[in-house]
């Protein structure tokens, strides 16, 4: 059932056994899982069915750290969430994105790859995938009949990216939510407080708030938080009438280690000899009949991280229009006419003499009004996506401006260190030697040199991670391994927010899979008659 | 007539199939321009004999005297690392050295 809960009255206590806040991915599929058990589920959605500029409002807040999308555009904030707004591509972690890594501070879940694994396959379906051998890219490469890069195994690895439609979890999953017994989606209902007992070792309610509508509450014998990395520590932050920190954050981790996975695009380019590889894999996703989307990207073998000490990343081979001539003669041009400062200038120069079929086309483009080259050139340009470490000095933290309903707002400050720049230049250095080394092509990219600072567009996926992270114990994190804050009975976490570390995937299909575990284990202890974890 | 592009893409970037053939009398400024960078960032030595030495290539030896070596050596020096950063590109040892002998003595590609 879906319910608009502006039309409930002033003071209304909505009760329930489970109650999940937020209705994105997380949320949706927690409440799917459910679908159908005796248990009463609730699901507490801040926007309606569609985009309202007030409820979107509620997410704005100040950058203060790295470059980054502005608060309330880097999230959506209706029924569906920010899957209404994804790419749609599918990925999972690797099994060293779960190990504690000696060179990475902070790093290691306290559940392995294989704790996964079973949740993974049964996420799979939530995206409308294919099931056929997934992630098997050399199946796949061999059935169509598409070439890979063949790099050297002990170093890089081609992995398979499903591609979802993308799904659009509130528009997908709309009518299955209407037709639940037994769950009741409350549209329009902001989470503002978590009540708890005096000690704060269990939550006892949610304050609710209606833009123009009532102030509501909900009781449940349990809660998982389900809203995104941002949103959730601020509600927790703001949680703090008893514990006077915030909820669940007694060892102050709470909206640290923010990470995102950022990158670089791209990152070098590489004119492709005759016999290279053709990039029809990597380009855009590959679809038969009977199967979902996919393609591929190329990605550090575990041995290979261990080896250089540096962070996960993932290279898209895709086309570059532009050559490096191209690229030196625009920077010349903004910067002649005053818009930027020409970065590297002898470096530009240098490009401009040793690509003139760069400098050909961007001269016959200009005078021709054109966007076709005048030369042919099969250029390609990998992006280079990374893996951010997990910073304790990374934060989402609360500010003093508030919203209407008096909350107050967040502030994020990422903050990238120099092992993402090491990374950076390692990963170049690693595709850019298997490039040449096995006579794909020849690299040309500014990544390697000494004086190289993040370029003014570094781009970030909008996966919020880390910010109440998965540990074994509270001195490391917010939630056990069972996605529970640690030190509250009740209080559950289904979230990118519990990634203690990111890897180089994309995090939608881990968040199902950890849904899918979560309602696993809500079944299980009903049944046991613990829902409420005494 | 040879130009800079057939140039670039002949000797400096897919370079060893292009030197099948003997190199062209034509002006090396793509060549030069990165030999002159690696002279600057001290890659190599600017030191044409010490170069010419490293190349086995003899006193009034031409790069084209000893195209099937330079081919076999390019694809061992990627093979086994010896690439390097040179004006953007990474190149292998040995086409450096070549373009650093272009850039401090021009004949040698005739």
């Amino acid at each position: 059932m879906i319910v608009d809960a502006r039309s409930l009255s002033e003071g209304d206590v909505i009760s329930a056994d489970i109650c999940i806040v937020g209705g994105g991915p997380a949320g949706i599929t927690l409440a799917l899982e459910l679908s159908g058990t005796p248990l009463k589920v609730v699901l507490i959605e801040s926007g309606g069915i569609g985009y309202k500029d007030e409820t979107q409002d509620l997410y704005q807040g100040p950058n203060l750290g790295f470059q980054y999308s502005p608060l309330d555009e880097a999230r959506l904030r209706f029924l569906g969430g920010s899957s209404n707004h994804w790419s749609g591509h599918c990925m999972r972690l690797a099994p060293i994105d779960f190990e504690p890594r000696e060179w990475m501070a902070w790093s290691g879940w306290p559940i392995s790859y294989k704790d996964l694994v079973p949740y993974y396959d049964r996420a799979q379906s939530y995206f409308e995938l294919h099931t056929e051998k997934p992630y098997d890219i050399d199946y796949w490469a061999k059935r169509l009949g598409l070439d890979l890069f063949r790099f050297d195994p002990r170093l890089l690895e081609n992995v398979s990216i499903n591609q979802s439609p993308p799904t659009l979890f509130g528009f997908t999953y709309e009518d299955a939510l209407r037709q639940s017994e037994n769950v009741t989606v409350f549209l329009h209902a902001n989470a503002l407080n978590l009540d708890t007992n005096p000690t704060a070792t269990r939550v006892t309610g949610i304050d609710l708030g209606c833009i123009e509508g009532p102030s509501l509450r909900v009781e449940a014998k349990r809660y998982a938080l389900c809203m995104g990395g941002i949103e959730i520590p601020r509600l927790l932050l703001l949680s703090n009438r008893v514990s006077g920190p915030g909820l669940g954050n007694g060892r102050d981790l709470v909206g640290r280690f923010f990470a995102d996975h950022a990158a670089i695009r791209p990152v070098m380019r590489v004119l492709a000899n005759e016999d290279a590889p053709n990039l029809d894999l990597y380009e855009s996703p590959f679809y038969l009949d009977d199967v979902g989307g996919m393609f591929a990207a190329i990605v550090p073998s575990g041995d290979l991280l261990r080896k250089e000490e540096i962070a996960s990343f993932i290279f898209h081979m895709f086309p570059a229009r532009i050559s490096p001539g191209d690229l030196s003669i625009r920077a010349l041009v903004n910067g002649m006419s005053g818009e930027n400062e020409v970065p590297y200038l002898s470096s530009q120069i240098s490009n401009v003499l040793t690509d003139l079929d760069g400098a050909a086309n961007s001269i016959w483009r200009k005078v021709s009004n054109s966007r076709d080259a005048l030369i042919e050139r099969e250029w390609f340009g990998p992006w280079l996506g990374f893996e951010c470490v997990p910073n304790y000095d990374s934060t989402v933290h609360l500010v003093d401006d508030v919203d209407r309903f008096g909350q107050r707002r967040v502030a994020l400050n990422w903050q990238l260190t120099d092992q993402e720049m090491r990374t950076v230049k390692r990963a170049t250095t690693i595709l850019a030697t298997e490039i040449t080394r096995t006579g794909v092509g020849r690299v040309w990219t500014d990544a390697l040199r000494d004086d190289y600072v993040w370029p003014p567009y570094v781009a970030h996926g909008k996966h919020h991670c880390g910010t109440t992270r998965m540990s074994e114990g509270p001195e490391t994190g917010v939630v056990d391994a069972d996605c529970r804050v640690h030190g509250i009975q009740n209080l559950y976490i289904s979230s990118s927010s519990v990634f203690p570390t990111n890897g180089y995937a994309n995090p939608t299909v881990t968040i199902a899979a950890l849904s899918i575990r979560m309602a696993d284990k809500f079944r299980a202890d009903a049944r046991a008659g613990a829902l409420q974890g005494e | 007539m040879m130009n800079r592009r057939t140039l670039l893409l002949s000797a400096a970037i897919a370079p060893w199939a292009g030197l099948a053939k003997p190199l062209p009398e034509a002006t090396c400024d793509a060549l030069a321009e990165i030999g002159g960078a690696a002279l600057s960032e001290g890659v190599v030595p600017a030191d044409s004999a010490a170069l010419r030495a490293e190349l086995g290539l003899g006193l009034k030896d031409t790069l084209s005297d000893i195209i099937g070596e330079l081919n076999e050596r390019v694809a061992s020096d990627f093979a086994s690392g010896e690439i390097l950063y040179v004006a953007g590109w990474m190149l292998s040892r040995t086409e450096v050295i070549i373009c650093a002998l272009v850039a401090l003595d021009g004949q040698v590609v005739s």
